[in-house]
């Protein structure tokens, strides 16, 4: 228990210190003329996109990897992310990519009800769900690769749009927050059955086969979950997978204390990876999911080597 | 002892990944491709040899000179002037028609800066490709007077450079008695990441020629990702945004600067390392 | 109790059960037993009706328990839980709460000290033995209320002390004082279930659908055993305690 609180004071002031870091690096004057603008129109919404990104990924991460019993279910499973994706580059070509991020939103919440509607409602299987998301990720970003070779001229933008950013989306500051906060307190209200979920599934309680339930449900939580994150951040692969792994590494599977830790940690990461993508070359950028995998990668298989077991086991 | 010579492998490996990983920092150059002003001190080849133009500059190039009727197809991106729409298309960088171009068989394919890969398709096919750089104003010259040479047209390609140099500078000495040079001006891909242009870009140069100073000079790279707010920080005088961003998505970074859209066949005049180039400097200049 | 009467179940066309009577009593300990693949899983999965029999005429089943708990041989269980947190997963089934009260508290602990894992509760559950878990689960099942636990070779690959630690227990949970829990197990050690088996369930090899149900001591005949396993059997009876040897 007292190891559990350390772990949550180290992620909370990580947390604190990455928040502060972003918002007032190089700052000279940080309410005064441009540096006002500065903070106002870029980095304060840059990072709400990034603790709103951060979260929903490791949370729609955590409810995956919990209900599939499967450390490699990532948030993009039901075929979000190609379905974003594809949405993203039909805004680029239809429509030059004005607002591309809301395209990005509907495209991974069409492909997530088409795949979970497939999977069936009663006879659901997550196994079939996986495999089904699998084979409409192959099919769209086919589609996409097809797409960007048809049209040369706006093969970068729409390279660098795909690897997801902050600048993409054009969303009040305060409808996101508002968006997250339902999100959250929904969630909030069904974390504890995911508890239930980490039982051995033939464990049957007659009458109660409602596991199903509960398992349905939280594929769609988790699909609202990364739609908002595509919203805000465009389609950032691995921090759904190293971040739910990594807390659960640390603080056990008691659903209730992960919800918190998750949320701390994703948003810790995004914040972070923000923050070099920002400064390492400046001014120039690097695209916010390249530095993602890169300094989650090394980070991840070194806490995998040194104490995987639990989540190996 | 195994444990060790585990480790060592453990640490091989590992340096052999870094060196995977760091490869291409070392290996930059190993892409370029053959200038094509290795062809100045070449004869006259004459006017019997064929070309297929992959490139919309090159085919506006040609079309100036008057030697369109050497040249057999273009790409589907070339658009100018109108009569190129009516040549045979061969498809796009990405996408060549290889049967078309053999049956074809010109003498030359004429690209612009593309892949040594690209190069090598037509290689194969027996066709020699010409790949031509345009770092700037005067890179272009040198493209427009071998294309000059290739066609037995030199005459002509010497006018066309003259005039182009007669109307830039005309523009900017008329931007300097008007009061108008010296802006600093960020010219804008697009906006959502910022995409702009950098040192490598020939579109720095046309700024600089326009008696303006592009702020993202000092970039080395042709179209850096710039941070929004470094954008802010540059103050620049005028913004110019290509045709396909709308002006609302850059008004907020810049409540009291001046913004101008170029509309698409200035965005064409601006972004064609062709005979236009002289259009561009002067959209620039009268900013 | 339990009563199906006229079973008829097939997997694709292999028939499992042919019109087959099956009974199970209350408050006793009743073992199915025969050798692999004639369908003792099938049956426990079928009265727990995760299978769905054939509605023929004469099918009924009638049941009497509340709730039913099925327990697989090898059971996952999460990691970095303690014990006791690990049961109090049941009381998140239903409602919106984030934390267990005090009487939930107390019944957690009512559960663990049944199953004689109270000093353990704060272990984590992968660090208990197998045999602990199992009683882990068993708790599970108490605390969601099952009046009949299902127990698939649960106690398969148990070392003797913990298998007989078990039976112990299973046999207290007959008694408990808030209504006795029945169970049904399947096993393959002969000579345990005889010792700890009040009523059997034999399934026949070979002979699809043919069912033999008795009480301890009219189960354990040559005949029966023969007709079960197909091989022949030595039944000794010392002063009630029957022990068994196959011959040959």
């Amino acid at each position: 228990m007292k190891k559990k609180g350390l772990i949550f004071l180290i992620l909370f002031s990580g947390f604190i210190l990455s928040l502060l870091l972003s918002l007032f690096f190089g700052l000279e004057e940080p309410f005064r003329g441009d540096s006002a603008l500065i903070l106002s129109m870029i980095r304060i919404p840059a990072v709400l996109k990034a603790i709103v990104a951060g979260s929903c990924l490791a949370l729609s991460g955590m409810m995956l990897q919990t209900i599939s019993k499967n450390p490699l279910a990532d948030p993009y499973l039901t075929g979000l992310s190609s379905g974003a994706g594809l949405g993203i580059v039909l805004s680029i070509l239809l429509f030059n990519g004005i607002n591309y991020s809301i395209f990005g939103f509907l495209g991974a919440l069409i492909s997530a009800c088409l795949v979970i509607s497939l999977s069936g409602f009663s006879k659901f299987s997550i196994t079939k769900l996986i495999l089904i998301g699998l084979s409409l990720n192959l099919f769209a970003s086919s589609v996409i690769s097809f797409l960007i070779l048809l049209n040369p001229d706006k093969a970068y933008s729409m390279t660098l749009i795909l690897t997801g950013g902050f600048s993409s989306a054009d969303i009040s500051n305060k409808t996101l927050c508002l968006l997250f906060v339902i999100l959250l307190f929904i969630c909030a209200l069904f974390i504890p059955k995911l508890n239930i979920l980490r039982l051995d599934s033939r464990l049957v309680f007659q009458n109660e086969q409602g596991a199903n339930k509960f398992n349905i449900l939280f594929v769609i939580l988790s699909a609202f979950l990364t739609s908002l994150a595509v919203y805000s951040a465009g389609i950032l692969g691995f921090a759904g997978i190293i971040c739910p792994l990594l807390v659960r590494l640390l603080l056990g599977s008691d659903a209730r204390i992960l919800f918190f830790g998750n949320i701390l940690a994703g948003s810790t990461l995004l914040l972070i990876a923000n923050f070099i993508s920002n400064n390492l070359i400046y001014p120039m950028q690097i695209p916010l999911g390249v530095v993602v995998a890169i300094i989650g990668a090394p980070f991840f298989v070194f806490f995998l080597v040194k104490k995987g077991g639990a989540i190996l086991k | 002892m195994c444990r060790l010579w585990g480790k060592i492998f453990k640490i091989l490996v590992f340096l052999l990944f870094g060196l995977f990983v760091f490869a291409p920092a070392f290996a930059k150059c190993a892409g370029e491709c053959p200038l094509g002003a290795s062809f100045e001190g070449t004869e006259s080849i004459g006017n019997h040899k064929t070309f297929v133009s992959i490139s919309p500059a090159m085919t506006e190039i040609i079309y100036a000179l008057g030697a369109e009727d050497s040249l057999l197809a273009v790409s589907n991106y070339c658009t100018y002037p109108n009569a190129a729409k009516e040549k045979e298309k061969i498809g796009s960088n990405y996408s060549i028609n290889e049967e078309k171009v053999l049956k074809l068989r010109p003498d030359y394919i004429l690209a612009l800066d593309v892949s040594e890969a690209l190069l090598n398709k037509f290689r194969r096919l027996k066709i020699t490709p010409l790949c031509f750089k345009y770092p700037d104003i005067q890179s272009i010259y040198n493209n427009i007077l071998t294309v000059g040479k290739l066609t037995g047209k030199e005459k002509k390609a010497k006018e066309v450079v003259d005039f182009s140099k007669q109307k830039i500078d005309f523009a900017k000495k008329k931007a300097q008695s008007e009061g108008r040079a010296g802006k600093r001006v960020l010219y804008l891909v697009q906006a959502r990441p910022m995409i702009t242009i950098g040192k490598k870009s020939f579109i720095t140069d046309i700024i600089k020629q326009s008696g303006n100073y592009s702020v993202t000079e000092s970039l080395a790279a042709y179209y850096p990702v710039i941070l929004e707010e470094y954008a802010i920080k540059l103050k620049p005088d005028v913004v110019v945004l290509s045709h396909f961003t709308e002006i609302d998505e850059v008004k907020k970074f810049f409540p009291n600067t001046k913004i101008v859209k170029t509309d698409a066949e200035q965005n064409d005049i601006i972004n064609r390392p062709g005979p236009r180039i002289y259009k561009g400097v002067e959209f620039f200049s009268g900013l | 109790m339990i009563k199906i009467e006229e079973l008829n179940f097939k997997y694709n066309d292999e028939i499992i059960f042919e019109n087959a009577d099956v009974e199970i009593p209350s408050g006793k300990i009743t073992v199915i037993l025969g050798p692999n693949g004639v369908g003792k899983t099938t049956l426990l999965k079928i009265i727990t009706k995760s299978l769905k029999a054939q509605a023929t005429k004469g099918f009924s089943f009638q049941n009497d328990f509340k709730k039913m708990f099925y327990l697989p041989q090898n059971a996952s269980c999460p990691t970095g839980v303690s014990t006791f947190d690990y049961l109090s997963t049941v009381f998140f089934k239903n409602g919106w709460k984030w934390f267990l009260n005090e009487s939930e508290k107390e019944l957690v602990n009512k559960a663990l000290y049944e199953v004689e894992l109270f000093d353990k509760k704060d272990l984590n559950v992968e660090n208990l033995s197998a045999g602990e878990l199992q009683k882990a689960n068993m708790a599970l099942g108490l605390l969601s209320g099952a009046d009949l636990f299902l127990l698939d070779e649960a106690v398969s690959n148990m070392d003797l002390i913990n298998e007989i630690k078990i039976f112990n227990m299973l046999n207290k949970l007959l008694y408990k004082e808030d209504g006795g829990v029945t169970s049904v197990l399947i096993m393959h050690d002969i000579n345990t279930a005889a010792n700890f088996g009040e009523y059997f369930i034999g399934i026949k090899k070979g002979k699809k659908g043919k069912i033999v149900q008795a009480r301890k001591d009219e189960f354990f005949t040559k005949e029966n055993l023969k007709e079960i396993y197909g091989i022949d059997f030595e039944i000794t009876n010392l002063n009630g305690k029957i022990y068994v040897q196959a011959v040959g």
